[in-house]
């Protein structure tokens, strides 16, 4: 097929011509794996095919290498008795290929040949295949084959009437045999239905080849139907003999012969050649297979059948007996422990592929090889006429590679895995990226997915990544460095860049790390590194750079670049390349414990989680684990590959040299992605551990942890001032004021003396955290850093009302709460929802047996209107008297000494304590607290230590001055 | 049905402690206020008794005193305390002059009686023990064991004590005056015995011949030595 006029790829984005002139079955056929493709298409076989060389015997060490030539000369046609070839070799290593090879050889040879693939099983192969071949050389119906027909054909139509005739046969021939079989009637329909259904499954596909046996053991223990057999009878050798009935049965019926039977009727009909039976991937039935082998290996003189038997070393076991190994050739096409083969390496790798690639432009000529004698091919000048010759793009180099290039090619190959370095699988990956391309999935072949799980260590510099990251790729696989200069560069033949289109119209778009030389048609990319500075972090930050010299790289340098080198490899598959993934992880880790503040749940605050060491905050969707409830997934394919770059730059440095990581740097670049996820895990730790029903909270109760954090910031302010009425407005006061949080120092007296030790010191425990939970209260309800939110803190006062909040704490969901959420190393968020549930517990028994009802009336009646101006009037007019109760005067003196503000607040207090004492329960508490206060308050203390008396024998009104009015009587008269 | 008594404030308390050691104070005070006026009126009844000398209470003492009292019937305690010093002054004070004023007579009258001892004790007329209380009263003045006594201890009593006292004193002097003088009543030495007995220094131009002839021939000659003719 060829077209007229022809889109060159000298036009811009233009294919190569031959691309749009190949069908995709011809494509697909040329790498299809299935090995019969092979088999079938000469043309492509020949062309394609490239010499082979495998290792003689049944082990690949020390082994002889023989070509694939000397394995076809085994083949006489002159050999007495059967003789068999065994191909064994990992999938992928050629064993197909060299069963095409030789069957490919033998065909010419005039051989009759007979096909079994891997499809085939035990009925096909006697009911179809044999005949088939049979027929067609013999032009007759193979004797018996109807018989295998016929029985497919009755299993499929009437398999109850093929199960009941078994059973019923299998039965009475265990009985003859001695057997004390007596299946009762339901039992023996029972058994009927049961091989219906394993005849069913015998002329399907697969499950046929697998199992070969109707009865195995496990379901005759299971199944009582088909214990017929007396206890005495053990599993193994009932199974045995049940299996044994039920095929003769079925083959008597029939008068099927095994297989073994039928190849030597067959092979005795060829009687002036050696038929060959070609297992391209052997599983013959473990029951078939044993007899087959026994027919290979039997050394008898009319035999004439030579087998070529391919398959893994697991599916050719049964052939490896003693008699087997030494009558049958046994060649290995993988070296030991390897999928490696003796044809390809990496020297030889293009040449392998080469006439893959070729075989597209082959149909008009374009592209003609010529071997030599070591089987290296030449490339012929494309005949006139040919679309190569009137394309005229290609170099000569790459004319039958393109879209590759040699340095693709082979950078291809040297990229897979050393496990995967077979032939298939180097063919199957030149494919697939043939395949996108081809498909329209990417513009330019090295920007193919599949390319990206193989290693490549070459890397352009971060800024072609940055800004043109297709050219990045395009360095990467086509370029070849030249370290040669002052700078090494990749250097990449421009007819390549033109193809693909990846010049814009305006190079000076392109960054100046890529640079177009039109002399000498040559793109030169910046290798990665060679900006020649290195950026260096001091211990207090500034950074500093440096002139490299030369080719000076120091292994620190080397290891960044080669990491950066393995990022698309470790982003297709990280699990590979675990040290690359360490440093990103790391790289990671850092960034976002630097984003969220060493793992603070809110930005400037105190509250974090304690994330393991030994934990990465995220995981890969891809991954294998499921995240933690303290991980996030966190998808690596979002970040563009410069990101990573950077990335896996940063985690290198902090893991190897940190003083030399480039914190600051590296945020700016990916801050803004990164903080969404630094954003993500602060939610999901508080999602998790902050507000989920299952921590604080019993009964699924609505509050939220604003709420508790509310509820105890009151709490603890009214234990520090427990006088202030924890009103938002004083709310805000005390959060306003710079002053310590501390219990009440008259309350804390009292309390210590009220409460068990262990019991007060829940409440110092909890006011520890006091001022914690005040910069918790300025995250959720602040307005400005000095102020709350006053009506956003009443709104939620009213609707969830701080005592309430309290006692709906449970202790199991407080134990729910991760100990890992701190304030620091030792003030867990546990400890203190712990503690507040305490103080809670401790209120409620202040409130209920801790107001002191006595100082209360005190105060508030005795010192009510007390104007201490004049209490200290009478004092002073006291203190002139001589014979005053010293201690009288000294207790009052003490009492004036305090203010009259002193008094009135006491007395407010008690007034207040008053009308609290009948309130609820939170209320009660206040009343409780306030009146502790009292008691402990000096001025109180000191107005009860006043010896008030009455002095009894003191001057009566009445008798004052008797003596006086008499003298004086006479005096003034 | 009773009501209990509403509890006092401490107020209240503190002030009703203060009014019983004020009451007290004031009682004490009143009281020595008391003892003073009563000496004083005591001892105006002996100086007029004995001393024949008539000594008035200042008025405006017996006005603070009569303040004083209306407070005090008026139970205006807090007034009277603002007064009492005031009182306690002018009450000091009278008595004071009173006690000066008595000082004075004392004085004088001593002499006299001095001069009765020394003439008594040629002449021989009058009781030595008489004379002695007599200049013992004046010297030490220590009247009160002479008033403040007997069951009866009110001022009425005291006072009658005191003109009693007083009036014996007296009588006690006048006796012995009477008794050392009464030979010279009507002699030309009647007027120089009341200077001899007052210890003025006598002089001799001042005697007339007859005076001087008359005193050479009495008891008193050798009581009184010419030195000079």
């Amino acid at each position: 097929m060829t077209t007229n006029e022809l889109q060159t790829p000298a036009v811009a984005d233009a294919r190569c011509p031959h691309f749009d002139q190949i069908d995709e079955e011809t494509l697909r056929r040329l790498f299809s794996k299935v090995a019969a493709v092979r088999s079938e298409d000469r043309r492509l076989f020949d062309f394609t095919h490239r010499r082979m060389e495998v290792f003689r015997g049944t082990n690949a060490s020390n082994a002889e290498k023989w070509g694939e030539e000397r394995v076809y000369r085994l083949f006489s046609a002159d050999r007495v008795g059967n003789f068999a070839v065994v191909i064994e070799g990992e999938v992928g290593t050629g064993k197909s290929e060299l069963c095409a090879y030789l069957s490919h050889r033998l065909r010419d040879d005039g051989r009759p040949l007979l096909h079994i693939d891997k499809d085939d099983d035990l009925m096909s192969i006697l009911s179809e295949r044999i005949p088939q071949f049979y027929e067609e050389h013999f032009g007759e119906e193979l004797p018996g084959a109807s018989e295998f027909k016929q029985l497919r054909d009755d299993i499929e139509n009437i398999p109850q009437a093929v199960a009941n005739n078994a059973t019923s046969g299998a039965i009475l021939n265990l009985r003859s045999r001695g057997y004390e079989v007596s299946p009762t009637g339901d039992q023996e329909d029972n058994i009927r239905d049961f091989v219906r259904g394993k005849l069913q499954l015998l002329v399907e596909k697969g499950e046929y080849a697998r199992e070969i046996k109707f009865i195995t053991e496990g379901e005759y223990k299971q199944r009582d139907e088909l214990q017929i057999f007396q206890q005495s009878v053990g599993v193994e050798e009932a199974v045995d003999a049940f299996n044994q009935e039920l095929w003769r049965e079925v083959r008597d019926r029939y008068n099927t012969a095994s297989l073994d039977d039928v190849l030597e009727h067959v092979g005795s009909q060829f009687t002036n050649t050696r038929p060959v039976i070609i297992f391209e991937d052997f599983s013959i039935t473990a029951m078939e297979a044993e007899k087959l082998r026994n027919y290979m290996e039997r050394d008898k003189g009319s035999d004439n059948w030579d087998f070529i038997v391919a398959g893994t070393r697991d599916s050719t076991s049964v052939l490896h007996t003693r008699t087997a190994e030494d009558r049958f050739e046994f060649f290995q096409t993988n070296e030991r422990n390897s999928n490696s083969v003796l044809f390809l390496d990496e020297d030889i790798a293009v040449d392998f592929v080469r006439p893959y690639l070729g075989y597209i432009k082959s149909f008009d000529d374009s592209v003609r090889y010529e071997e030599d004698d070591s089987g290296g091919l030449t490339l012929k000048e494309a005949p006139s006429g040919s679309i190569c010759a009137r394309c005229d793009f290609c170099d000569e180099s790459f004319r039958d590679l393109f879209p590759f290039n040699q340095t693709f090619l082979h950078r291809l190959y040297t990229g897979l895995d050393e496990s995967q370095q077979s032939p298939r699988e180097f063919i199957m990956t030149v494919f697939e990226v043939l395949e996108e391309y081809h498909e329209g999935f990417v513009d330019v072949p090295s920007s193919a997915s599949v390319l990206r799980s193989l290693t490549n260590k070459i890397s352009a510099a971060d800024e072609v990544y940055e800004d043109a990251e297709e050219f990045a790729d395009f360095a990467k696989w086509y370029g070849t460095v030249d370290r040669s200069g002052e700078r090494p560069v990749i250097v990449i033949d421009k007819r390549f860049a033109d193809a693909f289109g990846l010049i814009p119209e305006d190079p000076d778009k392109l960054p100046e790390q890529i640079t177009i030389d039109q002399e000498s048609q040559q793109i030169l990319v910046a290798e990665s590194g060679a900006s020649g500075e290195v950026t260096t972090t001091t211990k207090t930050g500034t950074t500093k750079k440096k002139e490299t010299q030369g080719e000076e790289k120091s292994v620190l340098e080397q290891t960044v670049d080669d990491q950066k080198a393995t990022i698309d490899s470790w982003l297709d598959s990280p699990t590979d390349h675990p040290e690359t993934d360490r440093y990103i992880k790391t790289a990671l880790r850092d960034l976002l414990e630097e984003l969220t503040d060493e793992y603070r749940l809110y930005e400037g605050q105190p509250l974090e989680y304690n994330l393991s060491s030994q934990k990465y905050p995220f995981v890969y969707p891809d991954g294998t684990e499921s995240p933690d409830t303290d991980q996030i997934v966190l998808d690596r394919h979002e970040f563009r590959r410069s990101d990573l770059r950077t990335l896996v730059e940063f985690g290198v440095r902090r893991v190897e040299k940190k003083n030399t990581a480039d914190l600051e740097g590296t945020l700016q670049k990916l801050g803004t992605q990164l903080t969404d996820y630094a954003h993500q895990w602060r939610q999901k730790i508080i999602d998790t551990y902050l507000e989920d029903d299952s921590v604080f909270y019993k009964q699924h109760a609505k509050y939220d942890f604003t709420d508790f954090v509310l509820a105890s910031y009151t709490h603890l302010c009214l234990l520090d001032s427990p006088w202030t009425e924890p009103t938002p407005e004083n709310l805000n006061d005390q959060f306003e004021s710079d002053e310590e949080f501390s219990v009440d120092s008259q309350l804390k007296k009292q309390l210590k003396s009220a409460l068990p030790p262990e019991e007060y010191d829940h409440i110092e425990s909890a006011m520890e955290y006091a001022d914690d939970i005040e910069r918790m209260m300025s995250e959720f309800l602040a307005i400005s850093a000095g102020s709350l939110d006053v009506p956003a803190v009443r709104q939620r006062m009213e609707r969830s009302e701080p005592y309430d909040v309290l006692t709906m704490l449970g202790r199991g969901y407080i134990n729910n709460i991760e100990s890992r959420v701190r304030f620091d190393t030792r003030k867990s968020l546990k400890d203190f929802a712990d503690a507040m549930y305490d103080v809670r517990r401790e209120l409620d028994e202040i409130s209920e047996r801790e107001f002191d009802e006595d100082v209360v009336e005190t105060v508030s009646t005795e010192l009510a209107g007390v104007d201490l101006d004049r209490i200290t009037d009478l004092y002073e007019g006291l203190e002139t008297y001589d014979d005053v109760n010293p201690d009288f005067i000294e207790e009052l003196g003490k009492f004036c000494r305090f203010s009259q503000e002193d008094i009135d607040k006491s007395v407010d207090a008690a007034t207040r304590a008053t009308e609290l004492r009948n309130g609820d329960r939170a209320e009660q508490i206040r009343a409780a607290l306030i009146s502790q206060k009292l008691t402990a308050m000096p001025v109180v203390n000191q107005y009860q230590k006043v010896p008030l008396e009455i002095n009894e024998g003191g001057a009566g009104i009445d008798r004052l001055g008797d003596r006086f009015i008499e003298v004086s009587d006479h005096y003034v008269n | 049905m009773s009501t209990e008594p509403e509890p006092k404030s401490f107020e209240e308390q503190v002030e009703d402690i203060y009014q019983q050691y004020r009451h007290k104070k004031l009682e004490s005070r009143l009281e020595e206020i008391a003892e003073t006026m009563e000496e004083t009126v005591l001892q105006q009844i002996l100086a007029e008794e004995f001393l024949q000398t008539s000594i008035e209470i200042d008025e405006e003492a017996k006005e603070a005193v009569q303040d004083a009292r209306h407070h005090l019937e008026n139970n205006e305690y807090g007034e009277l305390n603002s007064i009492i010093n005031t009182v306690e002054e002018l009450v000091a004070d009278q008595e004071r002059r009173v006690s000066n004023k008595i000082h004075e007579e004392r004085i004088s009258m001593n002499s006299m009686v001095n001069g009765m001892q020394r003439l008594n004790s040629r002449v021989e007329r009058v009781s030595e023990a008489k004379i002695e209380a007599i200049d013992e009263l004046l010297d030490n003045w220590d009247w009160k064991g002479h008033v403040y006594r007997g069951e009866d201890t009110s001022l009425e009593a005291r006072k009658s004590h005191a003109a009693e006292f007083g009036q014996d004193m007296r009588r006690f002097f006048e006796e012995a005056r009477d008794d050392i003088f009464g030979p010279y009543e009507g002699t030309p030495i009647e007027p120089i015995v009341d200077d001899l007995l007052s210890d003025d220094p006598l002089y001799l131009e001042s005697l007339k011949d007859n005076q001087i002839e008359e005193l050479r021939r009495s008891d008193l000659e050798s009581y009184v030595k010419l030195s000079l003719s």
